[in-house]
């Protein structure tokens, strides 16, 4: 799906120019961008090394693993189809944990994990069990607490307070997640039989 | 200033205390969890670099501009949010891009780069991380995750752009 919609943003990108006249400006595009995407990682780089650091000592200090105890009692109630006691729970609670402090690159890995092992408890099949779709839903929502790239990329372009958005944040993150678990048992409940 | 600017050095600091209290080698786990935080950089700039290249190239050809005199009844989204909408669900890196370029064009504490932070911040690659999730399992049958993963990007859009007038003009 990546690879066409790259294709895509390329073909229309430069067939619309042609049409509209906007050539020379694609060739800047052409040009700049290569260089801007550089200079974006420099200043992303910067974060990754601090906050992998931080999240580091919080693994090693074991407090990670106690948070994925602490929020067990909510996962359990998301995700009902799942089996008491089942090592799925500990990779569900430390990708929720990693998607809190807005670590996306860190949840990925612990988000495949679990729906690993959510394809093992499904009995191997090929399309989706209910909690998988859970887990869909509940990444693409995102739980945030921590939006640590906006809050950098905020304070690079001069922002006079680049933590402001903090609380607007987690508040519509807080909001869209309720969302997530609401549409996920609606659409479960309207599409029961497709399950069986 | 606001308590806000408190929030990261407090949860530094308690971490910090709490790892002196574990007796953990704090300073060692700084270092390893680093290295690969340099190293995930490196090893993103060319997908960071492809995405923003790609729509950079969409872009300057204006053709989401035509969705202009859709959008014009709706005052409250501009052209630029727009594309950040569009571009939120197929690729972080896509809509990085577009932050950074709400943020050299409007300045991240006006009224579009709040709202774009609050975008970026509360909703996530929904359509990458169907691919990459079922993908990574072999999983066909995705069922209705699509449909129901982009109806939360367009609630959580309406909640995120709601969430920031109220707290910007109260």
């Amino acid at each position: 799906m990546v690879n066409k919609i790259w294709l895509l943003l390329f073909i229309i990108g430069i067939g619309f120019a042609i049409y509209n006249h906007k050539i020379p400006e694609v060739n800047k595009a052409l040009l700049d961008s290569p260089k801007e995407s550089v200079m974006m990682i420099i200043n992303l780089s910067g974060l990754y090394i601090l906050w992998n650091g931080l999240l580091q000592i919080a693994k090693d200090s074991g407090l990670i693993d106690a948070f994925s105890k602490k929020i067990y009692f909510i996962t359990k109630h998301i995700f009902p189809e799942l089996p008491k006691d089942h090592d799925v729970h500990g990779y569900l609670a430390s990708n929720i944990a990693a998607n809190m402090l807005g670590l996306g690159s860190v949840s990925t890995p612990l988000g495949i994990k679990s729906m690993e092992a959510m394809k093992k408890i499904n009995g191997d099949k090929d399309t989706a069990s209910r909690s998988m779709i859970t887990l869909i839903l509940l990444n693409s929502s995102c739980l945030t607490l921590l939006p640590t790239t906006i809050i950098s990329l905020r304070q690079i372009y001069g922002s006079s307070e680049p933590t402001k958005v903090m609380p607007i944040i987690l508040v519509s993150t807080i909001f869209s997640t309720i969302f997530a678990v609401i549409i996920d048992r609606v659409f479960y409940y309207f599409n029961k039989n497709k399950f069986k | 200033m606001s308590f806000t600017v408190y929030i990261i050095p407090v949860l530094i600091i308690c971490l910090m205390v709490y790892a002196l209290y574990k007796k953990v080698n704090a300073y060692d786990s700084f270092i390893k969890g680093a290295k690969e935080g340099a190293k995930y950089a490196f090893e993103i700039l060319p997908y960071m670099a492809s995405m923003i290249i790609a729509t950079a190239v969409l872009r300057s050809s204006d053709f989401l501009k035509i969705f202009n005199t859709y959008l014009s009844p709706l005052n409250f989204i501009n052209i630029d949010i727009f594309t950040l909408m569009c571009f939120r669900p197929i690729s972080g890196m896509a809509s990085i891009a577009v932050l950074n370029d709400i943020f050299k064009i409007y300045g991240p504490d006006s009224f579009t780069g709040i709202l774009a932070s609050v975008i970026q911040g509360s909703t996530d690659t929904t359509l990458y991380i169907i691919t990459v999730y079922f993908g990574a399992v072999g999983i066909r049958d995705v069922k209705y995750s699509v449909k129901a993963g982009l109806l939360i990007d367009l609630i959580s859009y309406i909640i995120a752009y709601t969430v920031v007038k109220i707290f910007l003009f109260n």
